[in-house]
């Protein structure tokens, strides 16, 4: 059974109810946070961390990017 | 030859005792910079990788952070989650008490499933966010994995400049 936590973090459906495209949007929280903190983890500088962390925002959104490009073009042959 | 001088050369970092740092900075996400006075860093740190792991941990009902090293689930996630140690400490103790067939402590929190049909529910009920759970969770640990670093040896940037003095010949203060 899902608590009501759970429940208002699925948009306050079922995990059924998701549909694959809604599942990306969870990548968004995951890239800011890890970014922000590998930027914090090389710098002291805010100004510096703020900038690299862009960077690193940008480059992992790109990586993922051509993850699920290459995994869209595979499902077309399944 | 003179490396250019980096923005960051004025900022001198008291890292305190650092091995007690990096214990802090395991036990609860920033808190080990937060001890070394690096307030806001250390809150960004704390926020981050709090909010994936809470976030992660209630999008598999609470489920998806424990230890079980069994042939029959071999929960190698684990391995990346225990590096919050607040959450590895309780795992690892929900894990012996299973395994000696006691009732699980804390309510059941970040206790192994009882059966592989346990596990196969809690799949079913999650679905997907089963595995988004444990990919936030996983994530968040190997983020602090870097904290603790940080924590213990200041940041990374600083043993870039440490090398490219020593390559250009005057990073030998014994020399």
């Amino acid at each position: 059974m899902m608590n009501w936590l759970s429940a208002l973090l699925l948009f306050g459906a079922g995990p059924d109810a998701i549909s694959g495209w809604e599942q990306i949007l969870y990548l968004i929280p995951l890239v800011v946070c890890s970014s922000l903190v590998y930027g914090a983890t090389r710098h002291e500088d805010w100004s510096i961390i703020a900038k690299e962390s862009l960077k690193l925002a940008a480059w992992l959104l790109f990586f993922t990017g051509c993850v699920f490009v290459v995994v869209l073009l595979f499902s077309f042959f399944n | 030859m003179t490396a250019d001088k980096h923005p960051e050369d004025d900022i001198h970092v008291d890292l305190k005792n650092r091995g007690f740092a990096a214990l802090l900075a395991w036990l609860v996400p920033g808190l080990g910079h937060m001890y070394q006075g690096r307030m806001s860093k250390g809150l960004a740190i704390f926020v981050s990788i709090s909010f994936l792991f809470v976030v992660g941990l209630q999008m598999g009902g609470g489920k998806v952070v424990y230890c079980s090293f069994t042939g029959d689930d071999l929960r190698w996630q684990f391995v990346g989650q225990a590096f919050i140690g607040s959450a590895a400490v309780p795992a690892v103790i929900q894990n012996r008490v299973r395994r000696s067939d006691e009732k699980p402590l804390f309510g059941g929190r970040f206790a192994p499933p009882a059966s592989k049909s346990e596990r196969t529910d809690w799949l079913r009920d999650y679905h997907a966010y089963y595995d988004i759970g444990t990919l936030y969770t996983l994530i968040a640990g190997v983020l602090n994995m870097f904290a603790i670093f940080d924590a213990y040896g200041g940041p990374a940037y600083w043993y870039e400049e440490y090398r490219k003095e020593e390559s250009d010949g005057k990073g030998g203060q014994d020399a």
